[in-house]
């Protein structure tokens, strides 16, 4: 324990004569160059910037578009289904009992 | 040129103070981003936002504290935000391992502070990797005092509290390091 405690303390202490760490060379310049980068992207600000959020909402709504008139076309191929046999049995009904002749008075 | 000219300069958008602003303080802002990110190459690039930040959000600034109280403030924000981010992605990483996605785990790389002698490498390199694991304003305040070499008073009037607030951050944070080292020895005896 007592060794353990030694070393806490060195470790402890091992920043005490700490030197300040210097900034890279041309970091000025690297600055001045992402600072020209950032003024231009600002000074268009009609461009918008792309993010992939907008790919999926882009997607989403093409989705929905296509699943909605699908559905859309489903249905009505349904109802005109159901009209053709509606009027194919009137029809049946109007042959059957003549109704479709002209009548003679 | 000194502060108030500076300030009026760079509020009118003047390359040429702002250059200065660099040349005055990059180190300053450097060597605090390095000791919280623990990474040269993401503390370039966290250091290089801190002055366009500065440069774009100048003209709030009221002059009412030093200039570089104010760019302590921004890169000790800027820091801890990457820093937070980095973890964000460490755990989703970690969580793409457990479906197999992820490919390999990343290889922790201990921290080595140029400003550090020689003969005290390891051991700092085993404080800094416990600073990690603190509570941010602890770290915060731990980082300024102990790495900047700030005064208490400084530090309160760059993380916006009292002195004596200060001190318990610094007792608290001593505490979590000291507990951290205790297991980390005992764990490798």
């Amino acid at each position: 324990m007592k060794n353990i405690e030694i070393q806490i303390a060195e470790t402890l202490n091992s920043i005490d004569d700490i030197q300040k760490a210097e900034a890279p060379y041309f970091f000025n310049t690297r600055v001045q160059a992402k600072l020209n980068q950032r003024l231009a992207s600002i000074e268009t600000p009609w461009l918008p910037k792309w993010k992939p959020i907008w790919a999926i909402t882009t997607l989403t709504i093409l989705l929905s578009i296509n699943i909605f008139s699908v559905t859309q076309k489903n249905k009505s191929k349904k109802t005109n289904s159901t009209n053709n046999t509606e009027s194919a049995n009137l029809e049946g009904f109007s042959n059957t009992y003549n109704l479709n002749s002209a009548l003679p008075y | 040129m000194n502060e108030i000219q500076l300030i009026q300069a760079l509020q009118q958008g003047d390359k040429n103070a702002f250059s200065f602003l660099v040349q005055t303080y990059q180190h300053m802002v450097f060597n605090t981003v390095l000791s919280i990110v623990q990474q040269q190459e993401e503390a370039e690039d966290v250091a290089q936002e801190v002055f366009v930040q500065a440069f774009i959000s100048i003209t709030k600034f009221r002059g009412d504290s030093k200039i570089s109280t104010w760019l302590y403030r921004i890169a000790v924000t800027k820091a801890l935000d990457h820093q937070r981010k980095k973890k964000s992605k460490k755990r989703f990483g970690l969580l793409k391992n457990v479906f197999g996605i992820g490919l390999q785990e990343e290889m922790v790389a201990d921290f080595y502070h140029p400003g550090v002698q020689l003969e005290n490498k390891e051991k700092s390199a085993i404080l800094f990797k416990a600073l990690q694991n603190l509570p941010s304003q602890q770290r915060v305040a731990f980082t300024l005092i102990k790495i900047e070499g700030l005064n208490y008073e400084d530090t309160s009037i760059i993380m916006q509290i009292s002195i004596k607030a200060i001190e318990s951050l610094m007792h608290r944070a001593k505490l979590n390091l000291r507990n951290q080292l205790i297991n980390y020895y005992q764990s490798n005896k």
